[in-house]
């Protein structure tokens, strides 16, 4: 029964010790950051290498710099990027909210769908092209463009534009993205953009507001019952209780009907 | 010397393979929660291995990870208890082997040990794989492009995509009519370093059914077209994976079934001759006999308890 005691109290020592030193280390090194699926990591001479919604890796090259060794044609994207073509709205706001929202060269919804003042004015002078519906995108038009980068929202697209040599990010998940993520996603898009300070302003900003809503909202007592979806033709998809605009609701005071649905978006 | 022996002697121990087993088990209900709360820390130990998880994932979200460290240390822990238990009881079993009245009971008294190093090659095994193999995920392949197999000199080309759809006389509800039913797609795998394959091998490659070639296996993750109304570039999403440790892992679970079918006899074979000795006593009549049975039914029980 000693030895067994004293068995527990080395062993206690031991594990303390080495949760200390994996804390210690967790500071220092790896220059890693993730947003639910998406990532960035510091490698060598400044090139980061990012994994985007799907999984796969890029890396991101400086001008000037020489990419690292063992990665394909279409996995290097040369930063910062000037010019690209973007299939999400969303994608576009922030890149707006970035300052770079004119580096968008190319989109997938018309002209009478885009709220942007930006986007709307280059569709007009011919400095954004409109590339046809996302699902039946014209490639040789795309070809013609020769953007640094295509933001897509699937890997539908990456057949042909591997085929092209026209590296490509997917900026969707299949888990649905939670508050964080959505509001770290930024950062991500900023890492092809050097704009790494306007990200952090951005996500302090919103949290600020997000915080003064939330505590306005703190002692409500008729709370709204609310769902969010699409309807489409045959179905209806619904956001679960893991997403963003769930957690928004709930911050806002609502009451998300959908809250035992988990997963994807 | 003597230090090494205590050493020998404190991981061999069965007060620390209980606490180790004890710790195991708590670390798993605090891992647990960790794991559902946190699902985008952990989700990627799909795709990454072991320690390149353990340098990014792990270290970054060290609040929410620490508990797979402490797992990993005590299954290492836990690995040495193993064995050293294992080597100190074999051991022990090898010099009282004149005990035994037959070769069978020996061999059947080995039945546990066997077990132990099973766990310990499907642990090897599993680490073997994680630690030195890869697992390259979003390999989308059409017909036309030759991809290069990272990690290796191959080649890899898709030759043919088979898509069947549910028709809507077949299909299970209404909505299901157009899409998916089943997929088929034929790839070429080219050895340039082997002379017999190096106009390729091919292969075929379906849902939950992967292809091998020397060692590396490829799974269809995702295909292209899922509706026969879709019109883009048909293609297929590859995982493909190296798992130097699947022979291991595989020796282990064939070691694990012979020990459990080992220990299965052992038990068996006991149960059998105490309830053989026991009910000659009960039917015989005479009083010596009796006697004679309920003192080998002692001696075996007694013999049971040495071993």
């Amino acid at each position: 029964m000693k030895k067994l005691r004293l068995f527990s109290i080395s062993m206690l020592k031991w594990i303390l010790l080495s949760l200390f030193i994996l804390i210690l280390f967790s500071g220092c090194g790896p220059g890693f950051q993730h947003f639910g699926e998406f990532s960035i990591q510091d490698i060598e001479n400044g090139c980061k290498k990012v994994t985007d919604g799907l999984g796969r890796t890029l890396v991101l090259v400086p001008k000037g710099q020489n990419a690292p060794d063992g990665y394909e044609k279409n996995q290097i994207i040369k930063i910062p990027v000037k010019k690209a073509v973007v299939n999400l709205n969303a994608d576009v706001a922030l890149l707006k909210a970035l300052g770079v929202v004119d580096s968008v060269a190319g989109v997938t919804q018309e002209k009478e769908d885009w709220t942007i003042p930006e986007i709307k004015a280059g569709m007009e002078t011919g400095k954004v092209v409109y590339l046809g519906e996302y699902s039946s995108i014209d490639f040789e038009r795309l070809k013609v463009l020769d953007p640094d980068i295509v933001f897509a929202w699937d890997e539908s697209a990456i057949p042909m534009l591997t085929e092209l040599d026209i590296p490509c990010v997917i900026t969707t998940t299949k888990i649905a993205k939670d508050l964080k993520t959505r509001m770290y996603f930024i950062k991500f898009l900023a890492s092809f953009y050097g704009k790494e300070k306007e990200a952090d302003l951005f996500i302090a900003r919103v949290s600020k507001t997000i915080e003064s809503v939330a505590k306005k909202t703190a002692g409500v007592k008729i709370k709204p019952k609310v769902i969010w979806g699409d309807i489409y033709e045959k179905r209806v998809l619904v956001e679960p209780i893991n997403s963003g605009a769930a957690e928004m609701i709930l911050l806002a005071g609502g009451e998300y009907l959908f809250d035992d649905v988990k997963g994807a978006a | 010397m003597v230090a090494i022996k205590n050493t020998w002697n404190f991981f061999g121990s069965s007060a620390l393979t209980v606490c180790i087993l004890l710790a195991v088990v708590l670390d798993f209900e605090i891992g647990f929660f960790f794991f559902r709360s946190h699902p985008s820390v952990f989700a990627p130990l799909d795709r990454l291995m072991l320690f390149e998880w353990l340098r990014t994932y792990g270290l970054e979200s060290i609040t929410v990870t620490w508990w797979f460290f402490v797992l990993l240390f005590l299954l290492f822990i836990l690995t040495l208890n193993t064995v050293v238990c294992t080597v100190d009881s074999v051991a022990a079993l090898i010099k009282r082997r004149e005990k035994f009245s037959g070769s069978r009971a020996f061999v059947l008294k080995f039945a546990p040990h066997v077990m132990h190093v099973a766990f310990v090659l499907l642990l090897l095994g599993y680490f073997t794989s994680y630690a030195t193999g890869f697992n390259l995920f979003n390999n989308i392949l059409k017909q036309g492009i030759v991809m290069k197999v990272p990690h290796s000199d191959l080649q890899l080309s898709l030759e043919n995509l088979k898509v069947k759809f549910y028709k809507n006389e077949d299909a299970p509800l209404p909505d299901f009519a157009g899409k998916a039913r089943d997929v088929i797609a034929d790839i070429l795998i080219i050895d340039p370093a082997n002379n017999t394959f190096k106009h390729g091998v091919k292969k075929k490659i379906s849902i939950n059914m992967p292809a091998f070639y020397q060692g590396i296996s490829f799974h269809l993750k995702n295909f292209y077209p899922q509706n026969e109304t879709n019109k883009g570039v048909p293609y297929v999403n590859l995982i493909i994976r190296k798992d130097p440790g699947i022979r291991i892992m595989a020796g282990g679970i064939i070691l694990f079934t012979i020990g459990l079918v080992m220990y299965l006899f052992q038990t068996t074979h006991f149960n059998l001759r105490k309830k053989r000795i026991k009910g000659t006593s009960h039917d015989c009549s005479n009083a010596t006999v009796s006697a004679e049975s309920a003192e080998r039914v002692k001696n075996l029980q007694e013999k049971e308890k040495d071993l």
